[in-house]
């Protein structure tokens, strides 16, 4: 049977009342959920937010029309509930734009200054550099930098990241190049 | 180093930061039966299978909500084609006063 055939069943299964078998379907997606999930959200929002994404799978499971893959589908749900998660951050003020420390800003002019060291091998160094990383990320709005992060740091296609987020593929280009230069600008002010 | 080379060479850093956060993280144990719990908890076929107005109309609070608005709505209407028909002159009610049209639409027949 194909790996369509099986999660049909399953579904199937689960829209007659057998909840328990979720499991399986948990089982099975929770790495490729995870692995979407975890670069995208702050780490200590990782569980919750993935938690929040098999449960909206759940709730929406009967709206599931087989065209696409499981995987695919629960995909795009991953990413939405990403989004989300930043606009909800937004819209709470809890992460105004944050400030750079000092530290961080000092790392980067040391690095620059000295190009062929080797930065990712010690941990103070990847904390410094994921602030950094934060830091140039929180200049865009949540949809922006889902945009960036689909089509730049995770190869997404032009075309599978207007899916993922449910905008049209011409908005995507402006929203990259938009988001590409405010990037830029962001990191040219550090070094 | 140039600038164009320091901004490159910092996105490189970047790019790579993101890689390996994306590898190094799992989730704590127990989140699968903690997800299991909060699933079984929730009533499939109530959220799943109801339409948009059992959805709303089925909160008890938006049901008590419209129950008691319906006929306070209803009374306003009424209020305003009565008051609204009497006090305004016929060559208001023609221009559009929507109050004034349905007063003529009940009292002229």
């Amino acid at each position: 049977m194909t790996e369509n055939g099986e999660d049909a069943l399953v579904i199937e299964r689960i829209l007659n009342g057998d909840t328990d078998a979720f499991e399986i379907l948990l089982k099975k997606y929770q790495d490729t959920v995870t692995k979407i999930v975890v670069a995208k959200v702050p780490y200590c929002h990782m569980s919750e937010v993935t938690q929040d994404v098999f449960i909206r799978a759940f709730k929406s499971l009967s709206s599931y029309r087989g065209g696409e893959s499981l995987e695919s589908w629960l995909k795009t749900i991953a990413v939405r509930t990403c989004c989300d998660y930043w606009r909800a951050k937004y819209r709470n003020q809890e992460t105004p734009m944050s400030s750079l420390s000092e530290s961080a800003r000092h790392w980067v002019a040391s690095a620059c200054a000295d190009g062929a060291k080797n930065v990712l091998n010690g941990d103070s160094e990847r904390m410094e550099l994921r602030e950094i990383l934060d830091w140039a990320l929180d200049h865009l709005s949540p949809t922006d930098r889902m945009v960036v992060l689909l089509l730049y740091f995770d190869g997404y296609s032009l075309r599978e990241t207007s899916m993922a987020l449910g905008i049209s593929i011409a908005n995507v280009k402006i929203r990259a190049h938009r988001s590409r230069k405010k990037l830029r600008h962001a990191l040219v002010s550090l070094i | 180093m140039r600038e164009k080379e320091k901004l490159a060479y910092l996105e490189t850093l970047l790019f790579e930061t993101y890689h390996l956060r994306r590898a190094s993280e799992e989730l704590p144990e127990g989140w699968r039966e903690k997800v299991m719990r909060e699933i079984r908890n929730i009533r499939l076929n109530e959220s799943t299978n109801q339409t948009f107005l059992e959805r709303w109309f089925g909160n008890p609070i938006l049901f008590r909500f419209a129950g008691v608005c319906l006929p306070c709505a209803l009374s306003l209407m009424l209020f305003f084609i009565l008051t609204g028909g009497v006090s305004l002159g016929l060559d208001r009610l023609v221009i559009g006063n929507p109050a004034g049209i349905a007063t003529l639409a009940v009292f002229v027949p």
